[in-house]
C-alpha cells in the first residue's frame, strides 16, 4: 500500500478529506492512547481524552507548523489536555509526583498474568520477554513510564523534556536508569531461559 | 570484545538515541565498524526500545479505534473554509513552483526595464526648455511641457534628444 506522508495527509485534511483524516487517526491513535493512559490509567477517561486530542488537532490544523512533526504536535495537545483535566476535575494543580518516589497512590496497572513457561519456541520466549517487560513497566511511576514510552517512540531528550516539564538532564538520567534496569531484566531472563533449555536438554 | 575501547558509553548512547549531529555520528559510525562491544550496545538499545513499545502494547488495554473515529468524525465539519482552501492550494509545491517562476521573471523584467531607462530618448515635444548650467556642458536642466518638473541631466555627452514623430 502506498505510504502517504503526514504532510500530504494534513493538506488533504485541510481541504476537507475525511478519509485522510481517518488515516492520520489510525496512524497515531495507538501512540496517543498509550501516552494518555500512562497519565490517567483509566480506559474510559483515556478514550475521552483521545477523542478530544484528535478533535482539537483536526479543528486546529491551520495552526499546525510543519517545523514540528504531527506526532509531536498531537503529543503536546494530549499532554495539555491531561493537565487541563487534572486542574478541572481533581481541583489540584497538575504536578508529577517526585521522580524518586514513584506513584503509590495512583490507580494500579492491570498486570497481565505470567504465561506458562512450557512452550519452548522462540516466539513464546519473545512473548514471555514482552510480558516481563510489561510487568516491570507497570510497576514504574507514571512519569517514568511516560519518559520511556516517548523514548521508545524515538523522541529526543529535549522533546521529552518539553513534553514532560522536566529539565533535560533529569530526562537523560531517567532514560539511562530505565534502560539499564530493563537491560538487566532482559539479560537475567535470557540466562534463565538458557538454563531452562540446558535442564530440558539434559533430561532428554 | 574490544578491551581497549576508548569511546565513552554516553557517546554511544547518544548515537543510538539520534542525539548526535551528523559529524559526531560519522565518528561513532567509523568506530562501530571496528568495535563489536559498542555495536552490541547500539543493537541492545534498539532491542530495548522495541521491547518497551511491545511491552506498552501488552500492558495498555486496546482501545476501540473504529468507534473512536466514528465519534470524532461525527463532530467534525469536513467542509473546508475559504481560507483553508486557499492555504491548501498554495501549500502544494506544484502551485508554488510556477508562481515563484512567474514572480522571478517579472522581477527580472522590471529590473531590466528600470536599469535601461536612462537610455530611453527624451522626445523634443515633451521638453519645454533646455538650459546648460555648467561650463563643461555636462549638466543639463530640462523642463517637461506636461508636468513642468525640472529634470537635471548629468552626463559626459549631450542628452539623447530626438525629434518626435
Amino acid at each position: 500500500m502506498l505510504h502517504l506522508s503526514d504532510e500530504h495527509l494534513i493538506r488533504s485534511c485541510m481541504a476537507g478529506c475525511k478519509q485522510h483524516c481517518s488515516l492520520l487517526y489510525e496512524r497515531y491513535q495507538r501512540f496517543v492512547y498509550s501516552l494518555i493512559y500512562t497519565k490517567v490509567r483509566d480506559q474510559d477517561l483515556t478514550a475521552d481524552l483521545l477523542q478530544e486530542t484528535f478533535l482539537r488537532a483536526f479543528k486546529g490544523l491551520g495552526a499546525f507548523r510543519s517545523e514540528s512533526s504531527f506526532k509531536n504536535w498531537l503529543a503536546k495537545i494530549a499532554v495539555n489536555l491531561c493537565k487541563d483535566y487534572w486542574r478541572r476535575e481533581v481541583r489540584q494543580p497538575f504536578k508529577f509526583e517526585s521522580l524518586d518516589q514513584g506513584d503509590e497512590s495512583g490507580p494500579k496497572w492491570d498486570i497481565p498474568d505470567e504465561p506458562e513457561k512450557s512452550d519452548p519456541s522462540v516466539q513464546y520466549e519473545r512473548k514471555e520477554m514482552v510480558s516481563l517487560i510489561a510487568r516491570e513497566l507497570g510497576r514504574m511511576a507514571k512519569e517514568d513510564q511516560q519518559i520511556l514510552l516517548l523514548w521508545s517512540e524515538g523522541y529526543g531528550q529535549k522533546e521529552i523534556a518539553e513534553l514532560c516539564g522536566f529539565p533535560q538532564g533529569t530526562i537523560g538520567r531517567k532514560i539511562a536508569e530505565g534502560r539499564n534496569f530493563l537491560r538487566e531484566i532482559i539479560n537475567q531472563q535470557r540466562l534463565f531461559s538458557r538454563q531452562g533449555k540446558r535442564k530440558h536438554g539434559s533430561k532428554k | 570484545m574490544n578491551a581497549n575501547c576508548q569511546m565513552p558509553q554516553s557517546r554511544i548512547d547518544a548515537y543510538a538515541d539520534g542525539e548526535l549531529d551528523a559529524r559526531e555520528a560519522q565518528v561513532v559510525e567509523r568506530h562501530l565498524e571496528q568495535c563489536t562491544t559498542c555495536l552490541q550496545i547500539v543493537t541492545e538499545h534498539r532491542e530495548i526500545k522495541e521491547l518497551i513499545r511491545e511491552g506498552f502494547d501488552h500492558l495498555i488495554p486496546s482501545s476501540n479505534a473504529k468507534a473512536g473515529w466514528e465519534t470524532i468524525a461525527a463532530q467534525l465539519d469536513f467542509r473546508p473554509s475559504l481560507w483553508q482552501k486557499i492555504r491548501s492550494v498554495f501549500a502544494r509545491p506544484l502551485v508554488w513552483l510556477p508562481s515563484s517562476l512567474v514572480a522571478a521573471s517579472a522581477a527580472v523584467f522590471i529590473f531590466i526595464v528600470l536599469s535601461s531607462s536612462d537610455k530611453l530618448p527624451i522626445l523634443v515635444s515633451q521638453v519645454e526648455s533646455v538650459s546648460v548650467s555648467s561650463p563643461t556642458e555636462q549638466v543639463w536642466v530640462l523642463q517637461t511641457a506636461k508636468s513642468r518638473q525640472p529634470l537635471i541631466w548629468i552626463q559626459s555627452g549631450t542628452p539623447n534628444v530626438t525629434e518626435a514623430g
